[in-house]
Formats: C-alpha cells, sequence, structure tokens
C-alpha cells in the first residue's frame, strides 16, 4: 500500500503542475501558428483535463486526511531552489475549490470565448492562473510562493488588458499592475527576514492587502472589470481575489503568536468590509457592485482570519467563491432579472434603504456625497502625492547631453575609489531620476534611453558594492540587463525602421497590426523585467539578498527602484503594443518571416540565458 | 477659476441657442434604453445627402470606417463574391466621360490597387523609392502640384474639440479624465434601481442633482471634482445663468458661428449617455422611473466639465486656438490626400509600365485619381459587391420556374422578417396545403400593450399615431396562485441585495454561498433539465394561459381600446394588404414571432422590429381575436367588401425564433378546423426541425458527426446556455426586401436574406396600398439593414464592440468595461456572419405606379435617389430600375456565375 502511495503522490502533485503547463504549452503553440480562434482540440480536452485535476484534488486530499502528516516527506529538500511541497487539509480545500471553479469557468469559456481574437490570449493566461494557484497552495518554499505569486499577478494583468485596442484597457491594466507591484515589493522584501517574526509577517499581511483589494487598495477591483466577464468571474469573483488570505492562511500558525498584529489586521478587516460594502451601494453598473461585495466579504474574512477562525474562513471562502462567480457568470441576465422580478411581484419594488427614513433627507444625501465621492480617498492621495508630482516635473526638466555623461563618469569614477555608502545612494537615487524620467512619454529614443540609464546605475550599484561570489552574480545581473535591454533596443529599431512611431505620448496600438510582434514585445518584456519564472529572477534574487546583507536600507531601495522599472518597462511596451490603431493599419507594409525569425533567434539564446542559472544554482 | 469666468454677469450672450439644440439633437444618434432596442439606421441624420457623401461625413465626425477594409474587398474580389464584370459597370457607371482604355485602366488599377494608407507608410515608401528612382525627385513635386484640393462634405459637421487637441498635441487623452465622473454622474442619475441606495435628488432635474453632488467641499472624489466644487462655489449662479450654455462656450473659445458643430462634436463623444438621455426626454415611456430627463441640463453639466477641466490639463504653452487647430487639421487632411495622390499615380505608374520610363505626359486616367482615393476606391468595391449580388438575385428570380399552387386549406399569415423566409420555405414544402404570407409583423395593431401582471404598458408597433391599449386579464376572480409569487420575487430580491451589500451578507455568504453551486452546475452542463424545471415551476406557478384575456373593445371594459368598427378596418387593411380577399381557408394562422436567450442583454434587438423591439405574441393574438368576432365579420362584409365566411377561423400563434418553437392560442375550432389544424401542427414541427438544421450550419460549435436529432437538439437548447455567446444570429445576412406576390419566390432558397412583404399589384391598380406599405416597411427594414451594415464595416464605433465585456448599467446600456460610455449598436457576435449589403427592394408594380408613389413620398424618394437601398422593380416580365429620379429598363447579363 505504501509502496503503491510513493508512486502515486508524487504523480498526482506532478499532474497539478505539469496539466496546467502542458496545457499552457499547447495553447502556445496554436497562438504561434495563428491557429483560427477556436480550437475543438482545446474546447474538447481541456474540460477532460479539468475533470482529471478536480479528481486528483479530490484523491490527494482524501489521502491526506487518512495518513495524516505523512506526507511529500521525499519532497523536502533544504534548498532555497527546490520544489518543496506542504500539504494540510486546509491546502486539500482549496485544492478543491480551485479545481472546480477553474474547471467550470474553463468550460463555461470555450463556448464563451469562442472566435474572439483573444481567444488564446485568455487560454494562455488561465492556464498561467491555474498553474500558479496550484503552485502557490502547494509550495512550501518561499521562493516558489513568490514566482507563483508574480505569475498570478501577471495573468491578471494580462487579462484586464485583454481588449487591448482601447487605451482605457490599457491604462486600467497598468493600474492593476501599479498595484500588484507595490504587493511585490513587500513580499520580496519578507523574503529576507526571518519567517517568524513579527517583521515578516506584518510585510506577509502587507502584500496580501493589494492583490486581496483591502481597504485601501480596493479602487483597482473595478479597474479590472475591463476583461470578459468569465475572467472577471474566475479572478475577481472566485480565487484571485482570496490569494492574499491563503497566504496568511499558509502562516497562521506565525500569526498565531503576535495578537496585537492580529489586531490590526482584523480592525483592517473591518474597515474594509464597512467601506467596500457602502461603496457597493452606491454603484449602479452590475461588475461595480459585485467587485465591491467580493472586496467586502474579503474583508470580513480577514476578521475572521484575525479572530482565529480558520475553519470559519475557509467555509466563507467557498461561499464567497462560488456565488461571486455565479453572479458574474449570469451579471449579462440581470436586465431581464429585474424585469421578471418586477412582473411576478405585480408592482414596483419600493426602494430599497427604507429603513434610513427616519434620517433626516439632507443628512441622508450628505452620507449619499460622501460614499459617491469614494470618501474623498483618491483627492486625499493625490494631495499626498503632490510633493511627488512636483518632484516628478522637475525631474522632467531637459537636460543636455554631457551634463548626463559628466554626471555618470564622476559618480563610477569616485565610486570605483572609494566605495561610500553615500555614493551608493546617490546611485540609486540617479537611478530613481532616469527611472521617474521614463515613465513620463515622450519619444521612444528618450524612453529607451531613460530606461536603460536607470538599469544601468542598479547594476553598477550591484557590481561596485558587491563582493566575491556576488560579485560574478553582479556581472550576471548586468550581463542580462544589458542584453534584455540590447534586445528592447533592438526591438524599437525594428519597428521604428518600418514606421513612423518617434512620438509615444498616446498609445500606438501596434500589436492589433502585428500579433507577432506583439508576442515578441511581451516575451521581451518578461525576459526584461526579470519576471519570476523566468529564471531570470533567480540572478536577481541572488544580487537582491546579497545587497540585503550589506544593508538592508540599500536593498530595500535597490528593490523599489528595480520594480519602479519594471513598471516602466510595462507601460512602455504597453505604450507601443496597446490602445487603439490608427485608422487602416491593416494596410501597413508587415514585417517578412526572415525579420521575425530574426528577432526570435535573438530571443531565443536570452531565454536560455534565463534558465541557465537555474541549472547553475541547483 | 475666477478668471476663467471674469463677467459673467455683464456676459451679453444673444445668440439664441435653443434652435442650435435642436439642430445637435436631430444629428446626435438616438437608442434609447436596451429594452427598448429597434435597429435604426446610424446614419440617419445624414439621409438627405447621397450615401457616399454621408459616409464621408460620418467617417470624419465618427472616426469610423463605412466600408470594409481594401484587403477584404480584395478577398472578396478573388472569391467572385465580387463579379469582375460588376466591378467593370461599376466603372463604367462612376465615370461615364472616360475613355474605354481609361475605364480599363481603373479596373486595372482597381485589381491591384496600392495597398499603403497610413501617411507615414506612404511618407517612408515614397523616400525609398525615389532612392531607387531618381527620376522621381522631380515628378513627384510635379504630381503633388497637379493634385486637387480635399472636398470637405463634412465642414459644417466637424469642429475641432479640446480633447481631440489635447490628444494630438500632448498625447492627453481628456476623456479618461472626464468620462468616469460623467459616467458616474449620469449612471446614478438615471439608475433605476441597480444600485441600492438611489440617487434621491434625481427626481430634481440633471443640474440640481449635479450641484448638490458638488455642492460639500470637505469630501470630494479628486482633484478634478475639487476643481469643479470650486467653480461652482465661486460662480453659484452661473450655471442655472439661462445663457450658461452660451458663456461656457465662450470660456471655451468657440467661436458663435462653430456651436452647432461644436456641441455636436462634444456631444458625440460620449454618444452613447447623450443618446440616452435625449431619447428618453422625447420618449419618456421609454423611461422605468420618474427621473426627468433633460437634455439642456446634460449639455450644461458636460460644458461644465470641459470648461473647468480644459484649462486645468491644458499646458500653458499652447495657445492655439480651436479655430486655429481646426485649420491645422484641414491642412494636414489636404497633405494627406496629396500624398495618397502621388502614391497612387506612382503605384499605377510602376505596375502599368515597368519601373523606368515615367510619363511626363500624365495618361487620362490620372485625372481620375482623385476620385480614386482610398475611401472612393472602398465605395467602388462595396457597389460591385452590391451589383453582384443584385444580378445573381435578379438572374436567379427570373429563371425561377413557379411551382402550381394547390387549394389552401390553412393560411399562415407571419412576419415579413428574414428568419422566417426559411420557415415559410419548409413549411410550403411540408404542408403542401399551406399558403403564406408576410406583413409587417405588429399585424396592423398599433397597440399599447400591458400583458398580465406587467406593470408598464408597451408600445407594439413601429410608430406613435393611433394606438390604442389593450390589457391582458385573467378571465376568472382572484388569482389564488399571486401571493406566492410576490413571495418568491420578494425572498430573490431579498437574497440578491443582500448577498451583496448589506452587513448580512456576512451571514448569508458563508451559509449559503455554496448553494450556487447546483445552480451553476445544473445550467451549464444540464441545460435542457434546468429548462424544464423552470417552465414546469412556471407552469405550476402561473395562472393558466387558456384563462388570460385581452381586453380588446371598448365593450369590454376598455375605454382606450377600439370599436368593432376600428378593429373591422384593422383587420381588412391588413388582409387587404396581402391580398386575401377572397378564397379564405377554414384555418387562417397569424403567427408573430420574438427571441429569447440567456445572458443577452441586447436579447430585445432579436425580437421584432415592426413591434418596436417587443415580442408580436400580442399582435397576433389580439389580431385574430378581432378577426374572429362575429360583429367585426359584420362590419367587414358591410363596409369593406370582405366575404370572410363562417367556418373561417384565425388561429394565433408566436413563433420563437432562437428555440424556434411555435406556441399556439388556438380556441372554438370546429371539428373539421381540429382535423386540419392537427395535421398542421404536426406539419410545422417538421418545418421547424428543417429550418433549425439550415440555421445550424452557421453555428460554427455544433460539431460535425452529430446525428439530425442531436442537431436539432443542440441548437433548441442554446436560448437556455448560459455560456452561448451566439443563441442566434438575428438578421444578419439580410440583404433583400421583396414586395410582392408569394408566386415569385415560393420553392425558391433565397437563405434567409430576404425580407419578404406580400403584396397583389393586381388588387392595388393605383398603388394605394404599396404606398402604405411602402412607408411601413422601408423604414422598418432600412433600419435593421442599415444598422447591421454598418457595425459591421467598424464594430468599433458604429457597433457595441465584443458583447463579451459588456457590464449592465443602469439596466439601460451596456458599456464596456469600467466607468465609461454607454455602448450603442450591435455587438461583434451579433454580426461576424454579416457581409454588408444596402437593401435591394424589389417590388411587384408598375413604374409609372411606383413614380407616383415616391414623388408624394419625398422621405422614401431621396432615400432610393441617394442610393441608400436600392429600388427594383419586377412588371410585365421586365425589371426596372430607381435611378436618377427614373425608372429604367434594366438588363441583365445572359449569365451569371453562380
Amino acid at each position: 500500500m505504501s509502496a503503491l502511495l510513493e508512486v502515486w503522490l508524487p504523480t498526482c502533485l506532478a499532474l497539478f503542475l505539469l496539466l496546467p503547463a502542458g496545457l499552457f504549452a499547447l495553447t502556445l503553440g496554436l497562438k504561434i501558428t495563428l491557429a483560427p480562434p477556436y480550437a475543438p482540440l482545446l474546447a474538447r480536452w481541456g474540460p477532460c483535463v479539468q475533470a482529471l485535476l478536480l479528481g486528483n484534488a479530490l484523491l490527494l486530499t482524501l489521502t491526506q486526511t487518512v495518513y495524516q502528516g505523512q506526507l511529500f516527506t521525499w519532497f523536502q529538500h533544504h534548498h532555497p531552489y527546490a520544489y518543496t511541497v506542504h500539504m494540510e487539509p486546509f491546502v486539500g480545500a482549496f485544492l478543491i475549490l480551485v479545481a472546480l471553479l477553474s474547471g467550470i469557468i474553463s468550460y463555461f469559456s470555450h463556448n464563451y470565448l469562442a472566435h474572439e481574437a483573444g481567444y488564446y490570449k485568455f487560454f494562455l493566461n488561465f492556464y498561467l492562473m491555474q498553474f500558479a494557484l496550484y503552485s502557490f497552495l502547494l509550495s512550501d518554499n518561499l521562493f516558489f510562493l513568490l514566482m507563483a505569486w508574480e505569475l498570478l499577478g501577471l495573468s491578471s494583468v494580462f487579462l484586464v488588458s485583454f481588449y487591448q485596442n482601447a487605451h482605457k484597457t490599457a491604462h486600467n491594466a497598468l493600474f492593476v499592475l501599479s498595484i500588484y507591484k507595490y504587493c511585490d515589493f513587500f513580499l520580496i522584501a519578507a523574503l529576507f527576514f526571518h519567517p517568524q517574526s513579527l517583521l515578516f509577517l506584518t510585510l506577509l499581511w502587507l502584500a496580501s492587502l493589494g492583490k486581496s483589494g483591502q481597504f485601501p487598495f480596493s479602487r483597482w477591483l473595478p479597474r479590472a472589470m475591463e476583461g470578459p466577464t468569465t475572467s472577471s468571474a474566475i479572478f475577481y469573483g472566485a480565487l484571485s481575489i482570496h490569494a492574499g488570505l491563503l497566504l496568511l492562511l499558509k502562516f497562521r500558525h506565525g500569526f498565531a503568536l503576535y495578537p496585537t498584529l492580529n489586531a490590526i489586521i482584523g480592525a483592517m478587516g473591518l474597515l474594509t468590509a464597512c467601506y467596500a460594502l457602502l461603496k457597493s451601494r452606491v454603484q449602479s453598473d452590475v461588475k461595480a457592485t459585485l467587485a465591491y461585495a467580493t472586496v467586502a466579504q474579503v474583508g470580513f474574512m480577514y476578521l475572521e482570519f484575525a479572530l482565529g477562525y480558520y475553519t470559519w474562513v475557509v467555509l466563507h471562502m467557498y461561499g464567497n467563491a462560488m456565488l461571486r462567480s455565479y453572479q458574474f457568470l449570469r451579471s449579462p441576465s440581470n436586465i431581464h432579472q429585474f424585469h421578471e422580478l418586477e412582473r411576478l411581484h405585480h408592482e414596483p419594488f419600493p426602494t430599497p434603504g427604507r429603513g434610513y427614513q427616519w434620517i433626516s433627507s439632507r443628512l441622508r444625501f450628505s452620507f449619499y456625497t460622501v460614499v459617491y465621492h469614494n470618501f474623498g480617498l483618491t483627492l486625499f492621495w493625490q494631495k499626498l502625492a503632490q510633493p511627488l508630482q512636483a518632484l516628478h516635473a522637475w525631474v522632467l526638466h531637459p537636460l543636455p547631453r554631457p551634463v548626463h555623461l559628466l554626471w555618470l563618469t564622476s559618480w563610477g569614477l569616485l565610486a570605483v575609489l572609494h566605495k561610500l555608502p553615500g555614493l551608493a545612494a546617490l546611485g540609486l537615487i540617479s537611478a530613481l531620476f532616469y527611472s521617474l524620467r521614463s515613465l513620463k512619454h515622450h519619444t521612444l529614443a528618450h524612453n529607451l534611453k531613460a530606461l536603460s540609464v536607470s538599469y544601468g546605475y542598479l547594476s553598477f550599484v550591484a557590481l561596485l558594492w558587491l563582493e566575491g561570489s556576488a560579485f560574478v552574480d553582479a556581472i550576471a545581473y548586468f550581463g542580462i540587463n544589458i542584453v534584455s535591454l540590447g534586445l528592447l533596443h533592438l526591438f524599437c529599431h525594428f519597428l521604428t525602421r518600418r514606421l513612423e512611431i518617434s512620438d509615444i505620448r498616446s498609445y500606438l496600438g501596434l500589436g492589433q497590426r502585428y500579433p507577432y510582434m506583439n508576442m515578441l514585445a511581451m516575451a521581451i518584456l518578461l525576459l526584461a523585467t526579470f519576471t519570476p519564472g523566468f529564471a531570470s529572477f533567480v540572478i536577481f534574487d541572488l544580487v537582491l539578498s546579497a545587497l540585503f546583507h550589506t544593508s538592508k536600507a540599500l536593498g530595500l531601495v535597490f528593490l523599489a527602484l528595480h520594480l519602479l522599472n519594471t513598471y516602466a518597462t510595462f507601460a512602455l511596451v504597453f505604450k507601443l503594443m496597446f490602445g487603439e490603431p490608427p485608422g487602416a493599419s491593416q494596410e501597413w507594409p508587415d514585417f517578412t518571416r526572415r525579420e521575425r525569425l530574426k528577432l526570435l533567434a535573438l530571443i531565443l539564446p536570452m531565454i536560455v540565458f534565463g534558465i541557465l542559472p537555474m541549472l547553475l544554482y541547483r | 477659476m475666477a478668471s476663467l469666468f471674469p463677467d459673467w454677469v455683464t456676459m451679453t450672450c444673444s445668440t439664441r441657442l435653443s434652435e442650435d439644440i435642436a439642430w445637435v439633437r436631430r444629428h446626435l444618434p438616438h437608442q434609447g434604453p436596451l429594452q427598448y432596442f429597434v435597429h435604426h439606421n446610424p446614419l440617419e441624420a445624414f439621409t438627405s445627402y447621397p450615401f457616399a457623401e454621408a459616409c464621408a461625413i460620418a467617417s470624419q465626425l465618427y472616426h469610423g470606417q463605412c466600408f470594409l477594409s481594401q484587403s477584404d474587398y480584395l478577398h472578396h474580389l478573388k472569391t467572385q463574391r465580387i463579379h469582375p464584370r460588376a466591378l467593370q459597370q461599376v466603372i463604367q457607371k462612376a465615370f461615364p466621360q472616360a475613355s474605354t482604355e481609361a475605364q480599363q485602366a481603373i479596373f486595372a488599377f482597381l485589381s491591384d490597387p496600392p495597398r499603403l494608407k497610413n501617411p507615414a507608410a506612404i511618407h517612408k515608401a515614397l523616400q525609398h523609392q525615389q532612392t531607387q528612382i531618381p527620376a522621381l525627385r522631380q515628378w513627384l513635386p510635379w504630381l503633388a502640384a497637379q493634385a486637387p484640393t480635399l472636398p470637405t462634405p463634412w465642414k459644417t459637421y466637424v469642429f475641432p474639440t479640446h480633447g481631440a487637441l489635447l490628444q494630438k498635441h500632448h498625447g492627453i487623452h481628456l476623456d479618461d479624465i472626464l468620462h468616469p465622473l460623467l459616467a458616474k454622474l449620469f449612471s446614478t442619475y438615471s439608475d433605476p434601481g441597480n444600485a441600492y441606495w438611489r440617487n434621491e435628488k434625481a427626481t430634481q432635474g440633471l443640474w440640481t442633482t449635479f450641484c448638490a453632488l458638488y455642492q460639500q467641499g470637505f469630501c470630494l472624489e479628486n482633484r478634478w471634482a475639487q476643481a469643479i466644487h470650486q467653480h461652482l462655489q465661486q460662480t453659484p449662479h452661473f450655471a442655472t445663468h439661462p445663457e450658461a450654455i452660451a458663456a461656457y462656450l465662450t470660456a471655451l473659445g468657440v467661436p458663435a458661428s462653430a456651436y452647432r458643430p461644436y456641441l455636436l462634436n462634444l456631444c458625440l463623444r460620449i454618444k452613447g449617455w447623450a443618446s440616452l438621455f435625449h431619447t428618453l426626454e422625447a420618449h419618456p415611456e421609454q423611461k422605468l422611473d420618474t427621473t426627468p430627463y433633460d437634455f439642456d441640463a446634460f449639455l450644461r453639466v458636460l460644458l461644465c466639465f470641459e470648461a473647468v477641466i480644459v484649462p486645468q490639463v491644458m499646458p500653458a504653452s499652447e495657445n492655439l486656438s480651436l479655430e486655429a487647430y481646426a485649420r491645422e487639421q484641414e491642412a494636414e487632411a489636404q497633405a494627406h490626400y496629396t500624398l495618397e495622390y502621388q502614391w497612387s499615380a506612382l503605384h499605377y505608374t510602376l505596375h502599368q509600365s515597368g519601373p523606368d520610363p515615367l510619363p511626363w505626359q500624365a495618361p487620362e486616367i490620372f485625372q481620375y485619381l482623385p476620385q480614386l482615393h482610398d475611401d472612393a476606391r472602398r465605395l467602388l468595391y462595396q457597389q460591385a459587391l452590391e451589383a453582384t449580388y443584385t444580378n445573381r438575385t435578379l438572374h436567379t428570380l427570373q429563371n425561377h420556374t413557379v411551382p402550381p399552387s394547390p387549394l389552401a386549406q390553412v393560411q399562415y399569415i407571419t412576419c415579413l422578417d428574414d428568419r422566417e423566409e426559411s420557415l415559410r420555405r419548409h413549411l410550403e414544402q411540408q404542408a403542401p396545403h399551406c399558403q403564406t404570407f408576410g406583413v409587417a409583423g405588429h399585424f396592423e395593431m398599433n397597440m399599447h400593450f400591458q400583458g398580465f401582471e406587467e406593470i408598464r404598458a408597451r408600445r407594439l408597433c413601429p410608430g406613435h399615431e393611433g394606438t390604442f391599449r389593450v390589457t391582458q386579464v385573467v378571465a376568472e376572480e382572484a388569482d389564488a396562485k399571486e401571493p406566492w409569487r410576490q413571495r418568491y420575487a420578494r425572498l430573490y430580491r431579498f437574497f440578491t441585495w443582500h448577498s451583496r451589500v448589506s452587513f448580512l451578507a456576512w451571514i448569508l455568504t458563508p451559509l449559503t454561498g455554496f448553494w450556487a453551486i447546483f445552480p451553476m452546475l445544473l445550467k451549464l452542463f444540464f441545460p435542457a433539465t434546468d429548462l424544464r424545471w423552470r417552465q414546469a415551476i412556471h407552469q405550476a406557478f402561473s395562472p393558466d394561459s387558456r384563462r388570460l384575456r385581452d381586453l380588446v373593445f371598448h365593450d369590454e371594459d376598455n375605454p382606450a381600446g377600439l370599436s368593432y368598427a376600428q378593429g373591422a378596418e384593422k383587420v381588412a387593411q391588413l388582409l387587404k394588404s396581402i391580398g386575401l380577399t377572397s378564397h379564405f381557408a377554414p384555418l387562417v394562422c397569424v403567427v408573430g414571432h420574438g427571441s429569447s436567450s440567456l445572458n443577452n442583454p441586447h436579447e430585445y434587438g432579436y425580437n421584432c422590429g415592426a413591434c418596436g423591439g417587443g415580442k408580436g405574441e400580442a399582435n397576433a393574438r389580439v389580431f385574430a381575436q378581432i378577426a374572429n368576432h362575429p360583429t367585426v365579420r359584420e362590419l367587414l362584409a358591410q363596409h369593406h367588401q370582405l366575404q370572410i365566411p363562417a367556418e373561417t377561423r384565425f388561429v394565433a400563434g408566436y413563433h420563437d425564433t432562437c428555440r424556434d418553437t411555435l406556441l399556439w392560442h388556438a380556441e372554438a375550432l370546429s371539428p373539421t378546423q381540429e382535423a386540419i389544424f392537427t395535421d398542421f401542427q404536426r406539419q410545422v414541427e417538421r418545418a421547424l426541425e428543417h429550418n433549425i438544421l439550415e440555421r445550424s450550419q452557421a453555428f460554427h460549435n455544433l460539431p460535425a458527426h452529430l446525428s439530425t436529432a442531436q442537431r436539432i437538439q443542440q441548437v433548441r437548447i442554446r436560448a437556455n446556455v448560459l455560456r452561448e455567446a451566439r443563441p442566434e444570429y438575428n438578421h444578419a445576412t439580410n440583404a433583400l426586401c421583396i414586395i410582392g406576390r408569394r408566386q415569385l419566390t415560393r420553392g425558391l432558397s433565397l437563405q434567409r436574406e430576404a425580407f419578404l412583404c406580400s403584396y397583389d399589384p393586381r388588387q392595388d391598380p393605383d398603388g394605394h396600398i404599396l404606398s402604405r406599405l411602402f412607408a411601413a416597411v422601408v423604414p422598418v427594414c432600412l433600419g435593421i439593414n442599415l444598422e447591421y451594415y454598418f457595425s459591421t464595416t467598424d464594430n468599433e464605433i458604429f457597433g457595441s464592440g465584443s458583447k463579451l465585456n459588456h457590464n449592465l448599467v443602469s439596466y439601460y446600456g451596456v458599456m464596456s468595461g469600467f466607468a465609461s460610455d454607454i455602448r450603442l449598436g450591435l455587438s461583434r457576435q451579433m454580426v461576424e456572419i454579416h457581409i454588408p449589403k444596402r437593401m435591394l427592394f424589389l417590388v411587384e408594380q408598375s413604374p409609372q405606379c411606383c413614380e407616383q408613389i415616391l414623388q408624394a413620398n419625398p422621405g422614401l424618394y431621396t432615400l432610393f435617389y441617394h442610393h441608400w437601398a436600392f429600388l427594383y422593380l419586377w412588371h410585365k416580365g421586365q425589371y426596372y430600375h430607381f435611378e436618377q429620379g427614373h425608372f429604367l429598363t434594366v438588363t441583365l447579363p445572359e449569365t451569371v456565375h453562380p
């Protein structure tokens, strides 16, 4: 029996990662061959695979309940980059939930999205989300947890920008991305602290707030409704929205040790719930109402978590995920439901909220206005950010080229001679300066330059302040930066040779015309930003941890700047590829097969270069 | 803000704006709430222009494409959907003064046209060519000098707003700032019950609501809202001032001569909401609550936002006035036009005579090149596409041998809808003794109908004139099940609210949430079972449909209803218009149609267009009831010379075009009739199945290996499948409307492309009936046809884009995603199999008669004169074509390629 288990369980486990990854690869293949946007093969076998996954989840959980505490010992390696697995009843419960709901949605979507231009884009991101969620749930290794977390965020961002031919969606996707990057900052920073420490747990909680749309980050959720209804259902109604809470649940034993932290978490949860419930009451469109309703429930779950009712949290999550995904899926029917209910009721329904009639109408309306205006929160943030904006405006002042060069050389010389912490800080400030410059879009050349210089300063700081084996990592980091930025330059060069695109103040919408270029741009984007999941992230992680060992502050600033650059790169590539294509863009000359292959050929070594460190450091 | 409006009190604006605003309203789209979705021509305001010119105006005004892309047309040319001979025909017609060689040259040019349109791309290509052929360095400037000026028919309509200027010069999307604020204001204002908390000021008008929402200063959305608040505070009376609109316009730097186009262009930036507000003001019966709608206030709000926020985002360095920007744009358009001219000429030269010999002596075709720029080329292709279709159709009809029609046992009157064409065809095959007729699906019942339990009456006819009211009631006394239905409605509503917005959700969600998995699984995996169960429950708790009665006549205690004489007149009108005045069969079926599907906010657009977006069931029922009434029969015989035998019975039916089911309302049949009816029902069932099989060929997701029975089952259940984005294809592929006897088309497959309106010219020598038919049929069919046309050519601008991310807002419309404009028109999923063609009307009547009718009806005359549709006549074995105000005989080509 146990021998059987020894073969069976790892297979079960591997299936969770292999099946979504396999479907992902299949979809990618179909997308690359520009197959017609409906694949009967995928539509027929996709749901079967999902059923298999559900069975898998059920079996695994069953086994777990029977053989408590003995599972997966053979998977545990004490190595930072080894995939280690943790299985317990609550993980099982979520595996079942994920398998069930994502299975249902995938079945739904194959028909719903058929013949949509982004059919494969949707499923690529859908399977990516599944892969991320399964590895997120099962992983016992912070490093892989982070990767899964980041992949989940990426798939979400790409689905928000699903209709990439409108700048509004790209704009909202970038907003969502900025919140995710904020989460990443805390989660990556948490990697460098002891997993039982208060600081670690606080960072974890802060990271989870954004992802779960908690106060004060709830406003990204309605904006994420730009994607198709099914992606709204699965991401923001059912699964992704709970990811932050799942993260906390993984470390619940740690949290239980700190009652004060729990009190704060609970209070914030309650605040979120109140805020979101009030907000949901004034929303006049279906999806925004549902979005805030979801946030409110997640807020309550945070409160329950803080109080230590973990089982109740699980139950609540089940209820919320199932109810919301159903409500999202049938939200287009609401108009008929409204009329049907009115007919059955035979008379117009009284206006809801009659319980508040005793309050004077003036006061009632004032309160309504306060909620309508989002409690003035956006204004508050804008006021808070005003100095930053002033700084940004100042940073954007044009400087003659010699000044840039002079500054770079003098700083470089000084830094080589004296490795003073002050100089490192100066380097990072310079990086910030250029990063900020690249956030405002003028011309393509200007942006590329600013971005490259910013990455350059980051690399130099790493190169100059790291020693020994870490120095080798820093060189690798520098190398990857050069290669990926070079690739980005080359890519833009390819585009500009064919088209007149120096001005990038508004979205250019090139992706609509050039599907291959779009795919290449996304690949370059992911490579260039050290996306966790791409193995180049290992290098970044090593450099970062070495910097952390040197100085915590240095590490944190380095990390923040890196994330800022990631955002800037995303914004740049989105500007190029997304947005309304100008009139008759189909009539632009296409790139030849040779040119595309040339670009692809350049990317391949980049991918290899990314995978190499993973193999080396094992 | 004070500096923006320095002397508003002393400002003397004498401009009379109300006329301008009325003009703006006439030119805005007018799609109202979704539940009154009626197909209309998106360019209806421009029908006084020739089609080509209107398209030129629209493409500038809306920034949309009015034709397919050139590559699409070239594909059609390759697949012979555009026949080369038709293209030649079109060229001959468009360039009559050109020599034969020039016409051939144009044909060659169109067969291999220049592919580039983007100015930057053309510029690059020209530079590249110059390096290849040095002689071009002199030739191109010479060409540029030859280039004509760009015709600008849109000048009266197009004027830039600051949004365009900011985007073009600074890359700032002004609407990204404005739309979220405006959409929030408009949606909470218009919301009839989507939000739990209603905007209580909404009953006091839009402007009051707006001011009230921005009154308090301690809590405002963002800094733009703060600016609005400050503006309202500083100029408290400004906004209510009667001349406020003019003052805002002055503050925005709009010249008085450009008020009209400026306001139009401003509204078009948020055209969905503008359309909703002005439509609801014009048609208050479409409102779901008592909120007042005032377009003036809407404009004032728009202008207030624009006037306050534009100075805030406009960079200080920008000092270009709107007028100067308009001139700049014009110059740019002219430059682009010249560039395109150069490129066309070069393209022609290089492709015709090889790379080297450049003609300084321009060939004849060069003088036609200005009329062969991109849009003009696409118009020619479009005309050729339509001409090919016309040739084929006329040819097929001419060569069609009419099968003999036996004596009818059943007469079947249905809507002229293109979806009924196939059913009629199959029905005639299955039931050889059935004679079918098509007529506008409201069956002359111009009524407001209030169904049993409905809380509002609904207009079920195209126009507003001479409407009467019909109420449906339960025949016997109180309905015992009513409290149960009410309880269910209240409980359901309680749950939907409280599982979302109230603190109860904390308990409701964990305890009841996971139950949602069961209906979800049921609906997804067993839609047929779900439907069966729901129908069973519905039946158990609803009153028996046989007990429901329509109160039609004055005598039935319905003062807003009809007198018997009026009823008789309506029946006579209908029967005469379809030519059914004698040889009545024992059974006359009157079948209305509608459609129902899940997860489809545009469902109302699938219903009967002639019933104003409603279901034609009630119309058919009421018609049958009137026609069966003994007093009406007497009156018909006395005053209308219609002897309907006593053994003739009118039976009402309802065809669900999505499920393909027919529901009958047959009462009081004699045994003979009963026998015929039973037989007929069986035949109808078979016809419906054939109809389904025909429809199923268009659906992509039905595997090829399905058996016939499975196929039928799969199509029938589509309406109840939650994950189905295309329950049916509605009017897609419509292209033809035939007004004439069924004998012309009986037995001929028109592939669901044709609206078939029955009309017997032999009974209408003076064209009296035809004139009425024209007035009713042409606008409805044209509205459908052109809405499909433009929604296909540019789905993002004239249509509503993909339906998958549609987000229902205020129960009135859908927006794409989050806080933005309401989307108008048809979704991509509705039009994806449509090939846009303007409608071909084929009428069986003499040219003299039709000419008189058109002369008497200038609206219709203009439509055909300006080619918004094509009018052909079939008279005594000869086709006539309406062209330039006259009917010309048509000579069809000998053979037509299939």
